[in-house]
């Protein structure tokens, strides 16, 4: 089954996801715009290094012009360069001859070829300034890159925070929304306890006024299911003295009636009513034991002794008639128990029993043992199909016997046994043996157990 | 025997009365439990036939009361309850058996003998009489081997000495085997099924104990 996430892990998943987003758009804005800001402040440290460093170079170039030397060279400026020096210039004359320059000598030089002001040179921002009187003319340009490299390293670090908080972030959200969650935690534990069993009241205590309402909701729900699964119940109850009532006047006016009356036909007759009632008899009890199972009577939540509930059936007329052929056997100090009503129970073995006295040969024995945590009910007959095993507790499967059983017996036992946890388990040949009926009881459920409710896991 | 039957249903109530009756047993048919009190009160019955579900109440209740005034009648509980929690609050309270509805004839004959057996002087059902084999659980009886063929009256008196074997039982108590409530009986009555008796069974079979009763030998 797929694992659900709780929505403590999603919500700090989702909160987490978010506030990534939201620092991301924020660090795209802050580096457009300190784009911006780093290029105005470059082009200003540019233009107010070419208006510094002009007049200095026009005062140092007249010194160099009156004195000896060559002014056929550039002067290379090496005391002013360094490795890692972002900014280089050099001095032009009004021939665009270069007369001092730093860090590489500038190539590429022709007329016209670097507009005054801001322009790109060489791959590099460059500003250029001309001194309209004496014809001199600075070129500052900056090293490639320069600007993208802050750049990227401003971006990054303001990355940084997000790579360290994002995680503490998401562990901080999630414990604080579990600490949240808590009631809604207590509430849905609540709830799922409450079964077709168990619709008691939730003693929920003060609770956030976010849940006050579905407290309320789920509360009026309970009571409402509570009345109409008691009201199945008791019409179920009902139902089965209406039913009994009448069969049993009609049973008993047939069985007087078939005392009374010597004509071979008339007592024919009354034996094929006695048996269509008989039929019918099984048939609204079968029908009633499934209403009883769709208003939930089946499980317990409490364990109950059943070997009491195995001699009272055992007195019952059909089983009391055939006790000579019901062999009983378990381990000493057996103490059968389990969660499950006792007249769930007896309708299992009642059942069972009956299924097993129907398709047994005439006068063959039967085998009830009872175990701690199962029983296993037996009978000689031939070996059945394997397709018959897989669909007989389907509704209306009957025997490949002649007799009229109602073809629910089974499906009830099964029913009854999925509703309280139990596992109905048909044998045939008999473990161990060449042919035979085995049907084996075990309830599996534990003390410990808590009920689950549909669609959860 | 006289059984009192307490029982609502007038299908099933009707049957039951005949199928009692036809076994040789009276018969007083109640359909409330306050009739049912009251039959209590004024007669004493062999047994009592009981439903739970009454009009006018609970027959577990009214069991409970029986038991409570050490009224020791014998109680068969018969009803459309069959949870077993019932069951067994109806055994608690004191009744013998427990029949759920719908029943045969046939059962409730034997569940009617088996715990009319238990409170009768013999819980024998097979009794040899002298020459006189009495089987009462199955109705039958037979004289040197030969089966013989009562009517249900006659039953009803073999019954009722045959239970009370040994000792002498009163003509007012055969009576009130016979007939329930209401029938119309003739005063010789007894005597004329006593007399029915010793011609199919033997003169011997039941002895005159003059102004006290009749009686069935001890063996």
């Amino acid at each position: 089954m797929k694992q659900q996430r709780s929505i403590a892990g999603r919500l700090a998943l989702i909160l987490s996801l978010s506030v990534s987003a939201l620092w991301l758009i924020s660090v795209v804005i802050a580096a457009i715009v300190l784009r911006g800001e780093l290029n105005a402040a470059f082009d200003e440290t540019m233009r107010q290094s070419a208006l510094r460093l002009l007049p200095l170079a026009m005062h140092e170039l007249d010194e160099v012009l009156e004195g000896d030397a060559d002014d056929s060279e550039a002067n290379f400026i090496a005391n002013l360069t360094r490795d890692d020096a972002n900014l280089d210039y050099f001095i032009l004359d009004r021939s665009n001859r270069v007369l001092l320059f730093s860090g590489a000598r500038p190539t590429d030089i022709s007329s016209g070829s670097i507009p005054l002001g801001f322009s790109e040179w060489s791959g590099s921002r460059a500003y250029a300034l001309t001194d309209t009187e004496s014809g001199f003319g600075i070129v500052v340009s900056e090293r490639a890159g320069l600007r993208d490299n802050i750049l990227i390293e401003s971006i990054l670090r303001m990355f940084l925070p997000l790579a360290v908080l994002i995680p503490i972030l998401a562990g901080l959200v999630f414990v604080i929304v579990k600490a949240a969650m808590a009631p809604i935690l207590g509430l849905s534990a609540a709830i799922a306890r409450r079964h077709g069993r168990n619709l008691a009241p939730m003693d929920m205590g003060t609770q956030p006024k976010e849940l006050q309402p579905i407290v309320s909701e789920v509360e009026d729900l309970l009571i409402r299911l509570k009345s109409a699964l008691d009201a199945e119940r008791s019409f179920a109850a009902e139902s089965a003295h209406e039913l009994r009532t009448p069969i049993a006047g009609a049973l008993a006016q047939i069985q007087v009636l078939q005392s009374k009356v010597d004509r071979a036909d008339t007592v024919q007759h009354l034996e094929q009513a006695e048996e269509a009632l008989r039929h019918l008899s099984h048939l609204s009890e079968n029908l009633l034991q499934f209403s009883r199972l769709e208003a939930g009577f089946a499980s317990s939540e409490k364990e109950t002794s059943l070997g009491v509930v195995i001699d009272i059936v055992l007195r019952e007329k059909p089983f009391a008639d055939a006790a000579d052929r019901i062999l009983i056997a378990g381990s000493e100090n057996t103490s059968l128990k389990a969660f499950i009503t006792a007249d769930a129970f007896a309708i299992v073995l009642r059942n069972l029993l009956q299924n097993a006295l129907t398709y047994a040969p005439s006068g063959t024995p039967l085998k009830l043992v009872v175990e701690d945590r199962e029983i296993r009910i037996t009978n000689e007959c031939d070996t059945l199909p394997t397709e018959l095993l897989t669909t007989v507790t389907n509704r209306y499967v009957r025997g490949q016997t002649g007799h009229r059983g109602t073809g629910l017996g089974l499906s009830i036992v099964a029913a009854i046994l999925r509703d309280c946890e139990g596992q109905l388990e048909l044998y045939s040949p008999i473990p161990g043996q060449q042919s035979g009926f085995e049907a084996r009881v075990a309830f599996t459920r534990s003390q410990q157990h808590i009920p689950m409710k549909e669609g959860t896991s | 025997m006289r059984v009192l039957l307490v029982e609502d249903d007038h299908v099933l109530g009707s049957a039951i009365h005949s199928h009692i009756e036809h076994q040789g047993h009276g018969v007083d048919w109640v359909k409330r439990l306050d009739d049912a009190e009251d039959a209590c009160a004024t007669q004493t019955y062999g047994l009592i036939l009981l439903d739970l579900g009454l009009p006018d109440g609970r027959g577990l209740d009214f069991l409970k009361q029986l038991r409570a005034r050490r009224d020791d009648t014998p109680v068969i509980i018969t009803t459309a309850q069959d949870q077993i929690e019932v069951r067994i609050e109806g055994l608690n309270a004191g009744a013998d058996d427990y029949l759920v509805k719908p029943f045969d004839l046939g059962e409730l004959t034997a569940r009617l003998s088996a715990v009319a057996r238990r409170y009768s002087a013999s819980s024998d059902p097979a009794t040899q009489i002298g020459d006189v084999q009495v089987d009462l659980g199955r109705r039958q009886i037979s004289s040197n081997g030969r089966d013989i063929i009562l009517t249900s009256r006659e039953w009803a008196v073999v019954d009722c000495l045959v239970r009370n074997r040994g000792a002498i039982v009163p003509k007012s108590v055969i009576e009130d085997s016979l007939y329930a409530f209401g029938a119309e009986i003739e005063s010789n009555a007894v005597e004329v099924f006593v007399s029915r008796i010793r011609k199919k069974l033997g003169r011997d079979f039941v002895t005159t104990s003059r102004g006290l009763g009749y009686a069935v030998a001890a063996k």
